[in-house]
């Protein structure tokens, strides 16, 4: 038995309806705190003042590339930000129409590689069909993984299910592609040879972790998690590291008590397993935290931001010690240097990014809030949104920057000079799509993005354009899938006369003294001038 | 035995959409902003609501319904009747707001421990004793979803939104607010179907 709510066409269980407006659609305002809060809006003036103008802010970037950053310790109010918005979204709009004219130039539609999801059966999602990759992607310098939510419709039925599929970014040529369970997760060693990935059962009520071969999409191992679920919403994990040499993986995981995904308050875990084999070989249980914890991409450290004291605490998964306490902002997200040195821990101080910055072999903060001037507001998926080169000289930020009807969609791209955290350039997305998730591209300059069409018509469930483009770049799109929604890109870039291998120690660029567990320093405010050559680091291989 | 349910659920107070709509009361507002008073009348027990059972907190409630409300006047000249709805641009300000909020004071699942206390002060008793038990039944469905998925349903129950609205409130697509409000209402009828 079921109603339907004619604007949406879905079936409604009319017990559940009933009970879901009786308990959610009743109640309001009294009317002493509708008459105050109308009072405080002073509606008795005739005319609204509204700004005479758009004005720019002092101190605020002079050129649309956005090359100067205001300086260290300025803050800017959200209204300011607003305002210096609104000036370059008006530039932006031209950027933007020369942008479209140059993409759709360039890239007929009618000649883009279409990616349609394959046959999909439910509730048996787990079917490992890899096929075999030609031999030329072996070979290849550069490879595209793109993770992806599959949406098909069954009558009223929505089906999910998760896909990992490789690209050739040259061609957009597919690969190989798997399919798994759904709220997929994955990662890509660092020698490019296996994706980890964590899924979970189309009831979403335990969680699988396996591991695939990058070559040809050949599972190797997999092992069922009962009773435990990822750290994740619906638009995917964010709990999936691996150690710097490649031989431990850690997934943070909850129970599942409280459903598919995981919440600070269910007995969070971090587990660590062997990366060949899939083998648990420590778990490390956390509390006294009700938050939530960020792996670091080596899983060198856990960021934690915990709901009960402002600010968020880094703390050294070695040791278990202390790295840094960082001061009251909304933590969103940390992502580390491709050599594993540098962390970077960004923030949003109401409108004003700021990063942290630590080195990872001494275990010292080296800059507790520099001041990184954005324009746009913290995206949802901001840690999807937020990459860096290969040669660790540029972060990649994605913002929301614009708006797409009345909704704030990003499409801008803040390019981050790691080395002085300014801003040093500004990307601008096609006007047609939303930037969902990056992954950086082997020039050090450009990335892939996955982008979300904004989308009016309902009867478009998802569609996910694959895109490359940066500074100097020419915009082209590398695929389009259909009915799915990207989750995360994984990019991989083979090193300047290495083979793909295990040999990890021939990986590491930067080798970290040997730590000795001291204490770390106290956090300190420093000036931000790190010379990476004489500190014994060469930035420029991986 | 299926029967038709109207195409906006239904609202406790007036019509939404009655009268002048919402676009021609905003651009009269933007005008002559003592006009803005009809969107706030309109709108002001719907964003309670959701605020509401977003923060658990009538005095939160309020105040996000201030801050929304001032936002929205102060920004008027940013709706494009011709790109959305009202309701989606001044629900996507409301949801900002309580992000905003949530981020500082901590997350969602906090504030259902503590969603929907009756308020038995304007209540008579039984009614306050039914609701009781209808607030605690709803606390529990609405507790085995996700936040993403939770949002969807309070959008839809408390705020009393269209899919397209709520997509716009939320930045997604349609098909995504779609698709989450029908798995969670399948999740939740699942398990209300088991207590029966």
């Amino acid at each position: 038995m079921s109603d339907r709510h004619d604007d949406l066409d879905l079936p409604v269980d009319p017990t559940l309806d009933a009970l879901l407006r009786r308990a959610l659609a009743t109640g309001g305002l009294t009317p002493q705190q509708r008459d105050r809060r109308l009072e405080e809006l002073d509606l008795t003036t005739p005319e609204l003042e509204l700004p005479g103008g758009i004005v720019p802010v002092s101190g605020a970037p002079k050129s649309l590339s956005f090359d100067s950053a205001a300086p260290r310790g300025e803050r800017r109010s959200r209204r300011e930000l607003f305002e210096l918005a609104a000036v370059l979204a008006v530039i932006a709009l031209g950027a933007g129409l020369l942008l479209a004219q140059l993409w759709d130039g360039r890239s007929d539609p009618a000649t883009r590689p279409v990616i349609q999801p394959g046959p999909f059966a439910t509730p048996a999602p787990f079917v490992a069909t890899a096929t075999p990759a030609p031999p030329s992607f072996a070979g290849a310098t550069e490879r595209l993984y793109v993770v992806s939510r599959v949406l098909t419709q069954a009558g009223d039925t929505v089906l999910t299910s998760g896909r990992v599929t490789a690209l050739d970014p040259d061609s957009g040529r597919q690969e190989w592609s798997l399919y798994l369970g759904h709220m997929v997760d994955a990662l890509l060693s660092r020698d490019g040879a296996t994706i980890y990935v964590a899924a979970s059962r189309a009831d979403g009520m335990q969680g699988e972790l396996l591991a695939v071969d990058a070559i040809d999409g050949t599972e190797l191992w997999r092992i069922a998690i009962p009773d435990r679920v990822w750290w994740s919403d619906e638009e995917g994990p964010a709990g999936l590291a691996l150690s710097r040499d490649g031989t431990r993986l850690y997934l943070l995981s909850c129970s599942r008590e409280a459903g598919p995904a995981c919440d600070p308050s269910d007995d969070p875990s971090l587990a660590i397993y062997d990366a060949s084999s899939g083998r648990q070989v420590a778990g490390l249980a956390f509390d006294g935290c009700l938050g939530t914890p960020y792996l670091s991409p080596d899983a060198r450290a856990l960021v934690l931001a915990c709901e009960d004291r402002p600010g968020a605490r880094v703390v050294d998964l070695e040791s278990g010690e202390l790295i840094a306490a960082l001061p009251g902002h909304a933590l969103v997200g940390s992502v580390a240097s491709p050599d594993g040195r540098w962390l970077y821990v960004i923030s949003d101080d109401d409108g004003v990014y700021q990063a942290a910055v630590i080195d990872m072999h001494s275990r010292e903060l080296l800059v507790q809030m520099a001041s990184v001037a954005l324009v746009g507001s913290q995206p949802e998926r901001f840690l999807d949104l937020v990459t860096i080169s290969p040669d660790g000289s540029r972060l990649f930020i994605g913002v929301l920057s614009a708006y797409e009807g009345n909704t704030r969609v990003a499409k801008d791209i803040f390019v981050i000079d790691t080395e002085t955290l300014q801003s040093v350039g500004r990307m601008t997305a096609s006007p047609e799509i939303n930037a969902r998730t990056l992954a950086p591209a082997a020039d050090n300059r450009s990335v892939f993005a996955a982008h979300a069409v904004v989308e009016r018509d309902p009867g478009v469930w998802a569609r996910s354009t694959i895109t490359h483009f940066g500074l100097g770049v020419e915009p082209r799109t590398i695929a389009v899938l259909e009915h799915q929604q990207a989750l995360r890109l994984l990019s991989w870039t083979k090193p300047a006369g290495q083979p793909i291998s295990r040999d990890w120690a021939s990986l590491e660029a930067c080798p970290a003294p040997p730590y000795t567990g001291a204490a770390p320093s106290d956090p300190r405010q420093a000036a931000y001038s790190r010379n990476i050559t004489d500190k014994g680091c060469s930035r420029g291989t991986r | 035995m299926a029967r038709d349910l109207s195409p906006r659920l239904d609202a406790p107070e007036e019509e939404v959409g009655a009268g002048p709509d919402d676009a021609a009361l905003a651009l009269a507002a933007r005008r002559d902003r003592r006009q803005f008073v009809h969107l706030y009348e309109r709108y002001a027990d719907r964003l309670f609501r959701y605020a509401k059972a977003r923060t658990g907190s009538a005095t939160a409630a309020d105040d996000i319904v201030s801050e929304t409300m001032l936002s929205a006047m102060e920004d008027l000249r940013r709706f494009d009747p011709a790109r959305g709805s009202f309701a989606g641009w001044l629900f996507g300000i409301a949801a900002h707001e309580l992000s905003a909020r949530e981020r500082r004071r901590g997350r969602l699942r906090r504030a259902i421990a503590r969603m929907w206390a009756p308020d038995t002060a304007e209540d008579d008793a039984l009614d306050s004793l039914i609701r009781y038990e209808d607030v605690l039944l709803a606390r529990r469905l609405l507790a085995i979803l996700s936040p993403a998925d939770r949002e969807v349903v309070l959008l839809r129950y408390s705020a009393g939104l269209r899919a397209t609205e709520i997509a716009e409130a939320l930045g997604i697509s349609h098909g995504a607010a779609r698709m989450r409000l029908s798995r969670a209402l399948q999740r939740m009828a699942v398990e209300l179907g088991d207590d029966r």
